[in-house]
């Protein structure tokens, strides 16, 4: 098939991946992810080329994908209750450098696993995209209210988990 | 940015070095693709075997369906809608322009995907050029630097757009309750720009179209309009940038035949794809591809196709 689509994906398909790699947080699931959304596009790549941003429209195409595979394999998934928002010391878990603890990141990364799928999807698109809100708004369906809800609900609940895992490693010390 | 969202983006960024390689994408993405090809082709091969030499006949048309293989739009065919007179509402971009900036071409109107746009084209590469457009949602906004304005007596932000080698000027603002403007524009400064905002007057102009239609599906909106396509999509489907489940109508000039079974419409050689296209050689260097939608059966998307006309607006490959 002489339309670039071949060349695109040789470009772009790991910017891709590694875009489904951070929805999902499994490298299996990221790659059927991303082959499905691609595969689909492939048959309508004449379209898809049209597009003012194609890569866009294929991030759209992931995210949804995304969403909507979760929401089919839902009955699987653990979700926290909602926790109340609380005062969180940073300081006192990765001692004042919040980008640069190893075991910070690795623990955020676990947590993020147990947010439900919109709000880690908003995450994903707000913090490694850095869409705006309106344009994640758009890009899942629904209102910016929604997203700043789900964005607020999500960064309440990695604060809340961080903190009690900090205190529960304190007292360990202790 | 709180030390959570801190550790967040530091995590995201992180954790993209443990993504799968790309090595065999490229591979699996073909062999799925063609997967799903044949799954499709087996799904619906039994049920769907249409009979040779099938005619169907009505006023200025011919239509002579040869043997197909089936199509995956064919699946839900006859639960669609049924072809009547067009009776569709026109589309129009809400405002007239009270002013016509040194330098810029003749505007071209289009809707797309919900939002309207008049846009001056630049006359050479590096000359001015202008695009309005209006939406009924905030308008993506992809300037940096913004800063307040005020504009026809709103709150405005003026930011700009390196694209390439050029640097946009990038001018939004909210009319109404439901209507957000945007004005791109380069090789002019921010003064005009501000003005020509200031001069738009509230009065719809029509949005040309490039083609007339015998027949359209019944109560189906038409949702884009382009110098070269038009797209129609079912009322109680959202419109999207994707023309996904909509009837699309685009113009080309005459490339290689897509594959596909041999058809004539209205006279003229065309070929349907398994997946829906529809392509029709013209005869004048120029080809329509019309994209079936799911509930629109083949027969119906070839009687359709042959009540399409182009008007003298119509001007191929810029859809």
């Amino acid at each position: 098939m002489g339309d670039g689509f071949d060349d695109y994906v040789l470009a772009r398909g790991q910017a891709l991946l590694r875009f489904g790699y951070l929805l999902t947080g499994d490298r299996h699931l990221a790659e059927d992810l991303v082959q499905e959304v691609l595969a689909a596009a492939h048959r309508r790549w004449a379209r898809v080329l049209r597009l003012e941003r194609p890569e866009a429209y294929l991030r759209r195409a992931i995210t949804r994908q995304y969403l909507s595979w979760r929401r089919r394999r839902a009955s699987g998934e653990t979700v926290l209750a909602d926790l109340p928002d609380r005062p969180w010391d940073g300081d006192r878990f990765w001692g004042g450098d919040p980008a640069g603890g190893l075991a910070a990141r690795d623990e955020m990364w676990s947590l993020l696993a147990t947010l439900p799928r919109n709000q880690r999807a908003v995450l994903v698109l707000r913090f490694y995209e850095d869409l705006p809100d309106a344009e994640i708004a758009e890009l899942l369906g629904c209102a910016t209210s929604t997203v700043r809800v789900h964005a607020s609900r999500a960064l309440a609940r990695l604060r809340t988990a961080l903190s009690d895992t900090a205190s529960a490693r304190q007292e360990s010390e202790a | 940015m709180s030390q959570i969202e801190e550790l967040v983006r530091a995590t995201l960024n992180d954790r993209t070095g443990q993504a799968p390689s790309a090595g065999g994408l490229l591979t699996a993405v073909h062999r799925r693709s063609q997967r799903r090809r044949r799954n499709r082709a087996a799904a619906l091969g039994g049920t769907l075997a249409l009979a040779a030499g099938l005619v169907v006949a009505g006023p200025n048309l011919s239509v002579r369906i040869p043997p197909l293989h089936a199509r995956a739009n064919d699946a839900v065919a006859g639960n669609g809608p049924a072809l009547v007179a067009p009776t569709y509402r026109p589309l129009v971009f809400p405002f007239t322009p009270g002013v016509w900036p040194a330098g810029l071409a003749e505007p071209v109107l289009d809707v797309r995907a919900g939002v309207a746009s008049m846009r001056y084209p630049a006359q050479t590469r590096t000359g001015p050029a202008l695009n309005v457009s209006v939406g009924s949602q905030p308008i993506d906004d992809p300037s940096a630097g913004r800063q307040p304005q005020r504009v026809r007596g709103h709150d405005a932000t003026l930011g700009t757009w390196q694209a390439g080698d050029q640097i946009w000027l990038v001018l939004s603002w909210r009319e109404s309750a439901d209507e957000w403007v945007q004005i791109q524009a380069v090789g002019m400064s921010a003064n005009i720009v501000a003005s020509y905002a200031d001069a738009l007057l509230p009065r719809p102009v029509p949005v040309a179209v490039p083609f007339t239609f015998d027949l359209v599906p019944q109560g189906w909106l038409l949702t884009s309009v382009t110098p070269g396509s038009m797209a129609f999509g079912p009322p109680t489907d959202p419109v999207t940038a994707d023309y996904q489940h909509q009837l699309v109508v685009d113009l080309e000039r005459l490339d290689n035949p897509p594959a596909g079974s041999p058809v004539q419409v209205a006279g003229r050689p065309g070929r349907l794809s398994t997946s829906g296209q529809l392509w029709i050689d013209l005869g004048n260097q120029q080809a329509l591809y019309i994209q079936q939608p799911p509930g629109l059966g083949t027969a119906d998307l070839l009687r359709f196709a042959a009540g399409v006309h182009l008007t003298p607006v119509a001007k191929p490959g810029v859809g």
